[in-house]
């Protein structure tokens, strides 16, 4: 709003006749006290004319209908053909009133205003003016009646708004929602008769299921959540869906389906919940008609590639205050057994075999190491790995700086790689690292060295433990602490208003244990009778977890609350904090009751360690921990989709190790490499098998098969998370805690129309593509690192093979791609080997591991 | 070449190996999507400079007048003699005077010509925060307050109470508008700096080049007939079909960018050379790869796009009177030529480069240099900018003072990231109503539109039409 002048007010005399509505329900009695409810008021929005002059004068420029009068133009304007400034507008139509009362209606404006009710003038501002809220007085309105409305607006200059809202009897100031808006002389439309009869809708427990957790949009501050599933019927004609939400900070004022659009992208409506008929079980039919452009099988290829959302827009928050994707899940009410369970393969069938059995269970297969697992069987191999001694990362650092060698950030990247290439505890260092994608602790946010190398000295050694240990460790662990805000979490203190930090208590149940739904043995949803999932905890949950994470410090010093607050093991003669968990503050810990998952509630008054004791035991005895853990863990290792049957074989040996014993990490890493869907051939065929890669495994894979070594013999692999210049991954450099990607990240397009869930290609990019492959060819022909650090291939064993291109590529195939490369493939890169001088062995040998180690066949682990 | 050959050129270089009989169709459909999608009636391109470290904006911009004594008493070794100071003459005043950085020459100029915009003490801020809220704890604040990799990253999300949010809000932004690029959608966001969260989206993902140009394979011909035969191999298995889809998505993507890295490299060749002389600088070489991107808009049918370059060793804990003067010289040399260059492409008005940089430094001296701070003074160059100017608030400069967060001199800021980038998204055709994804602390601020920007042009979408 621009400083104008204010001598011409505009008053236009309005005389209209008054005209009481049609009633509209004509079989409800007068006197009946319920409120008409959003979802049978059948309005459609109000009429809007506006025009290029402040006068409302001439032909309007835009007649359209508005679904709400809620409009923040600042200094532009309704349209492209409306004027940013010296514009007016003019809505006409029928108000519904849903009961019967006195009501007031307000405005919102920047400039002029003035709103008549059945014919009366009631707020009249017609001035220029910044912002400024007018209110008329109470207007009588009798239940299911439609009054006429009117409502005209000018904008002089600068920032213009428009919002129109009224005070129901007995309720709040709001926006007057769309569905008590008619346009004039509006008579509903009857629902077209559909030309082809569909088949019948999908009931709660057919079709194919999606989900959609539903989480607060944009600026929206809002504790709001929801979920919704959608049930696609088989013939991809119609959907039933069903939603519930809850704490929205403002009345529902529409719920729309939209699309076609990818996350994070805005889409039209396809599909609006007010007009739909609607089941005795609350769900929705929608019966799929072309919108706009989209036609229905356009419909179903966007829910079933992704690319739908439901949005609850609210008076708040008219551009959505809750919303999400649909996403393709399991699902279903009665869980049945898988009927087949097939043995373990404890036998490599063939060296191919014992290939990939390494591919899944190491930092990458050697030759070497095919031959000896070959030759003793993988049960006899993973006794030894189980057995096999380790070392410390601290101890690597610790030996450093008694060298004389400066400790940093890097110096625990150093020790990660010289285990995970050189270390003979091959299983355990690969574990651990799949631990670290799923107890995310990033180098962004605790930039220790120290902490970094305890958080991963603790998870390798908890990688052939207990699960219950795990969970403990990774609590009290100070990397961990210091990464979630568990650490120094004071407890709550009402005089000046603090309550315990949410962050570790809400992250251990959604992303270290149970996640958000509650799951069948086999990973699927359970689904209650009127077809919805079933969230694992509530807000008064995590807000109970956040009151047991208190009262922990950090370790080895004394207990005073000065340490407690303000200490910081950073320097290099006090760094015993990161090396030894947390240690209890009692003064610090919260003794209120707190609530826990599946109506536990602990008692008030118990020390610090009896509270995290049974907070822990109550997690880990939740049905969800075996197929929520089990079912990432088997993505890390060997597949991105596993079907159910898979997950529930792993979550059995989980429950019980054949022992008694739950939660057993050796037995569930045994169940997951040995299970028939890890070990047969026959998945090789199938389109969804396998994942893709990670960039680290890709390239620990190429410098472990050609036994790649540095003069200094040090493995100072720093810097792979750049995209142009290396790999676009680094070990321990996740950027958020929700890892580098997703356990349920589906890639629009070809892989959403597979229905496949596929978490490493949200790292995958135009950049990153190339980056990584010149980063592996650089290997291959020269090396990683610089000067005396330079680690560099040994390919002396495959040079008497450059001579036959043939047994040449054979030999790689093994090593690198357990046998898979298919035959044209092979082909190709036989050809353009042969084509390579036959006096320079190593260029044929490097060409042939160069068009490997970069292919799309090399990438996918199968 | 015309540009319409040249799309249709690089179109079908672009459908590469793989292409069949099917291309002239392929190419239809794509140069349909190219004018269905083109929302904009121009082009707009906004240009992040990132000065990593830490700047001591408090030396940037430096009192004169009645402010000086205080100045050059509290950064006794530190304070630029008056003398030395460039004078600036904003249109209006809050009562103090002030000068830039006797190394800020083009700065100057520009400044006096209008075409630079300061803002004062802004940073990241999870809600307005007074010293009494600050030192009470009675806001919330942004997570590891003074942490370099921490705030680098909250001045890019302008999200800074959340460790979840891994995108930029220009990213989002480009999310919402990049439909508008048609075809070579992934050239909305371009680095010149490298990875980079302010121009990173859910769907946007950065696009490097480099100095020299662009990044391809390396000893890889991308020309479809090569003769060379390991290209001619690495294309052989990038067209076999595949029974798993995971090898068929990453052939996809791999394909898609070896196809982008020849049409952008053919796009820049087919450029006239830029006769605007920019400094041998990092930053100089960065920024003039910039304008050569820019230039070859066209030649893409590219309407919105976003770039981010990069000038670091700012965090000058000690000597900093070694360091400081030539990084600023740097960058307003670099700055200066690049404005000249967007005028020479007819665009001065078209390029808005905005600074941005970890935090401010403390006002109080440790020595010879300063530590961490929080709000800090930034640059707004272009020709759209309505500059000359001072916007926002100055902090005031007192150890202890109304802004000081304890007795450091690390200033709470007066104006938030927020505004900052609503600012500019505003100019860049961002509507209210897309201001919920873009920056969705926004509305926790006063003002949405600090005022630096000139907004004349007509936007894409209107709010109002529909809810979505």
């Amino acid at each position: 709003m621009k400083a104008k002048n204010t001598n011409k007010l505009w008053i236009v005399v309005f005389l209209c006749c008054l005209s009481l509505g049609l009633p509209l329900f004509l079989t409800s009695a007068q006197d009946d006290k319920s409120e008409i409810p959003e979802s049978l008021a059948g309005g459609v929005g109000i009429k809007a004319d506006y025009f290029s002059n402040r006068e409302l004068t001439g032909t309007p420029v835009l007649t359209r209908t508005d679904l709400l009068v809620d409009f923040d133009y600042g200094s532009n304007s309704p349209a492209l053909s409306v004027p940013n400034d010296n514009f007016s507008a003019r809505w006409t139509g029928q108000i519904l009133a849903p009961e019967t009362g006195l009501y007031r209606f307000h405005t919102y404006s920047d400039d002029g205003v003035r709103l008549w009710i059945n014919g009366r003038l009631t707020i009249d501002n017609w001035t220029y003016h910044g912002p400024v809220l007018d209110t008329s007085a109470a207007v009588k309105m009798i239940r299911g009646q439609r009054y006429d409305i009117k409502l005209e607006f000018f904008e002089g200059g600068g920032s213009a708004l428009i919002r129109l809202m009224w005070t129901p009897p007995r309720k709040t100031q709001r926006l007057v929602p769309q569905a008590y808006l008619f346009p004039p002389n509006y008579v509903p439309t009857p629902t077209p008769t559909p030309t082809a009869t569909p088949t019948p809708p999908p009931t709660n427990q057919t079709g194919t299921l999606f989900l959609s957790d539903l989480r607060p949009e944009g600026s929206a501050i809002s504790s709001g959540s929801g979920v919704s599933t959608l049930r696609l019927a088989t013939d991809e004609r119609s959907a039933i869906i069903k939603f519930n939400y809850s704490n929205l900070t403002t009345p529902v004022v529409a719920q729309h389906v939209h699309g076609p659009a990818n996350p994070g992208e805005n889409g039209p409506i396809l599909f609006d919940f007010d007009t739909a008929p609607q089941l005795p079980d609350g769900s929705f039919v929608w019966t799929f008609a072309q919108v706009g452009n989209t036609s229905i099988t356009q419909i179903a290829e966007a829910i079933k590639t992704g690319r739908t959302y439901i949005n609850i827009h609210t008076s708040r928050y008219p551009n959505g205050e809750i919303r999400n994707h649909y996403r393709r899940v399991n699902g279903s009410t009665v869980f049945t057994p898988p009927t087949s369970n097939p043995p373990l393969s404890t036998v490599p069938r063939d060296d191919a075999d014992a290939a990939r059995f390494l591919t899944q269970a190491t930092f990458g297969p050697t030759k070497a190491e095919i031959t000896r697992t070959r030759q003793m069987g993988f049960e006899a191999w993973l006794t030894e790995q189980f057995n096999a001694p380790t070392t410390s990362h601290i101890a690597y650092l610790d030996a450093a700086r008694a060298n004389g060698e400066n400790i940093y950030t890097n110096s625990t990247m150093e020790a990660f790689w010289t285990k995970g290439l050189r270390g003979n505890d091959q299983l355990r260092q690969r574990v651990a690292f799949a631990m670290s994608e799923i107890f995310v602790v990033s180098n962004d946010g605790v930039d220790q060295p120290y902490a970094l190398s305890g958080y991963m000295d603790m998870l390798q050694a908890n990688a052939f433990g207990n699960f219950r240990e795990t969970l403990e460790n990774v609590t009290l662990n100070p990397a961990m602490g210091e990464y979630l805000d568990m650490i120094k979490n004071d407890r709550e203190d009402a005089y000046i208003g603090r309550v315990p930090n949410e962050n570790y208590a809400r992250e251990i149940n959604q992303l270290f244990s149970i996640g958000l739904y509650k799951l069948h043995p086999d990973g699927s949803l359970i689904i209650d009778g009127s077809g919805q999932p079933l969230p694992t905890y509530d807000q008064d949950t995590v807000i109970g977890f956040s009151y047991v994470f208190t009262g922990w410090g950090f370790g080895g010093i004394p207990v005073t609350d000065g340490n407690f607050y303000y200490h910081y093991p950073d320097d290099e003669t006090n760094l015993i904090g990161w090396r030894v968990p947390m240690q209890v503050y009692p003064y610090h810990h919260s003794s209120l009751p707190k609530k826990l998952l599946n109506g536990v509630v602990l008692p008030a008054g118990q020390t610090p360690e009896e509270d995290l004791e049974q907070a822990l035991d109550n997690i880990f005895n939740h049905q969800n921990v075996a197929p929520f853990i089990c079912k990432q863990l088997i993505q890390r290792l060997v597949t991105s989709n596993p079907s159910p049957a898979y997950i529930y074989r792993v979550s059995n040996v989980f429950t019980n190790n054949g022992l008694g014993v739950r939660g057993d990490m050796k037995a569930v890493i045994r169940a997951i490499l040995l299970d028939d869907e890890a070990r047969n051939p026959s998945q090789l065929i199938n389109q969804g098998y396998g994942k893709q890669r990670e960039p680290v495994l890709r390239f620990s894979a190429l410098l472990r098969a050609f036994d790649a070594r540095a003069v200094s013999q040090k493995y100072r692999i720093w810097n792979l998370e750049d995209p142009v210049y290396s790999l676009g991954q680094n070990p321990l450099r996740a950027r958020t805690v929700f890892n580098f990607f997703e356990p349920n990240y589906i890639q629009p397009g070809r892989l959403a129309r597979a229905g496949l869930i596929s978490p490493e290609f949200q790292i995958t990019n135009d950049t990153q593509i190339i980056g990584s492959s010149n980063q592996m060819r650089d290997i291959v022909y020269r090396g990683f690192g610089w000067n005396e650090d330079e680690i560099k291939l040994n390919l002396t064993d495959l040079l008497p093979l450059a001579a036959t291109p043939s047994q040449l590529v054979d030999e790689l195939n093994l090593i690198l791609m357990s046998g898979q490369m298919p035959a044209q493939m092979k082909t190709i890169i036989v050809n353009t080997v042969t084509q390579r001088p036959a006096n320079n062995s190593t260029e044929r040998v490097r060409t042939a591991i160069h068009l490997i180690v970069t292919s799309p066949q090399f990438a996918i682990q199968k | 070449m015309k540009r319409r050959d040249f799309i249709r050129n690089s179109i079908c270089a672009g459908l590469g190996a793989a292409a069949s009989s099917g291309a002239i169709f392929d190419l239809q459909k794509i140069l349909a999507a190219t004018k269905l999608s083109a929302n904009f009636t121009d082009y707009k391109a906004l240009v992040c400079l990132f000065m990593y470290g830490g700047n001591d904006g408090d030396n940037t911009l430096v009192p004169r007048g009645a402010g000086y004594n205080s100045y050059a008493a509290q950064r006794t070794g530190l304070a630029i003699p008056l003398n030395e100071i460039l004078p600036i003459t904003p249109l209006s005043s809050d009562g103090r005077e002030w000068g830039f950085h006797p190394r800020f020459t083009e700065m100057q100029n520009l400044f006096d010509q209008g075409k630079v915009a300061v803002l004062g003490n802004v940073g990241p801020l999870a809600a307005p925060t007074t010293r009494t809220q600050f030192q009470n704890g009675s806001v919330p604040l942004p997570l590891n307050l003074f942490s370099h990799n921490d705030q680098q990253v909250q001045w890019q999300t302008s999200v800074p109470d959340s460790i979840t949010t891994a995108t930029g809000w220009a990213g989002r932004m480009a999310d919402l508008m990049r439909s508008s690029n048609g075809t070579w959608q992934n050239f909305t966001s371009i680095s010149l700096g490298g990875a980079n969260t302010v121009n990173t989206g859910a769907e946007t993902t950065v696009y490097h080049v480099s100095q020299q140009g662009t990044i391809g394979l390396s000893n890889y011909d991308d020309n479809p007939n090569t003769t060379d035969l390991k290209s001619q191999a690495i294309n052989q298995i990038l067209a076999l079909n595949n029974i798993n889809e995971f090898e068929n998505e990453f052939r996809d993507i791999n394909t898609r960018s070896i196809n982008s890295n020849r049409v952008i490299r053919q796009a820049l060749a087919a450029t006239q050379p830029i006769t605007t002389v920019f400094p041998d600088t990092n930053l100089g070489r960065q920024l003039k790869m910039i304008a050569r991107l820019i230039s070859a808009r066209n030649n893409l049918s590219l309407q919105r796009q976003v770039f981010f370059c990069e000038i670091g060793g700012f965090d000058t804990h000690g000597e900093q009177v070694a360091t400081q003067p030539n990084l600023l010289q740097e960058l307003s040399q670099a700055v200066g030529a690049f404005y000249a260059a967007t005028g020479e492409l007819g665009l001065a008005d078209k390029v808005t480069t905005y600074t941005a940089s970890d935090f401010g430094r403390s006002y109080r001296i440790n020595g010879s240099g300063t530590d961490h701070g929080w709000g800090n003074n930034h640059f707004i160059i272009g020709g759209a900018v309505r500059g000359k100017q001072i916007y926002g608030q100055m902090p005031v400069l007192q150890i202890n003072g109304p802004n000081d967060t304890w007795d450091n001199g690390r200033w709470i800021p007066t104006t938030s990231t927020d505004a900052y980038a609503a600012t500019l998204a505003r100019w860049f055709g961002a509507t209210n109503a897309n201001f919920q994804t873009i920056l969705p602390n926004l509305t926790r601020f006063p003002s949405s539109d600090l005022g630096f920007m000139n907004v004349i042009t007509p936007v894409k979408s209107r709010v109002g039409q529909k809810i979505e």
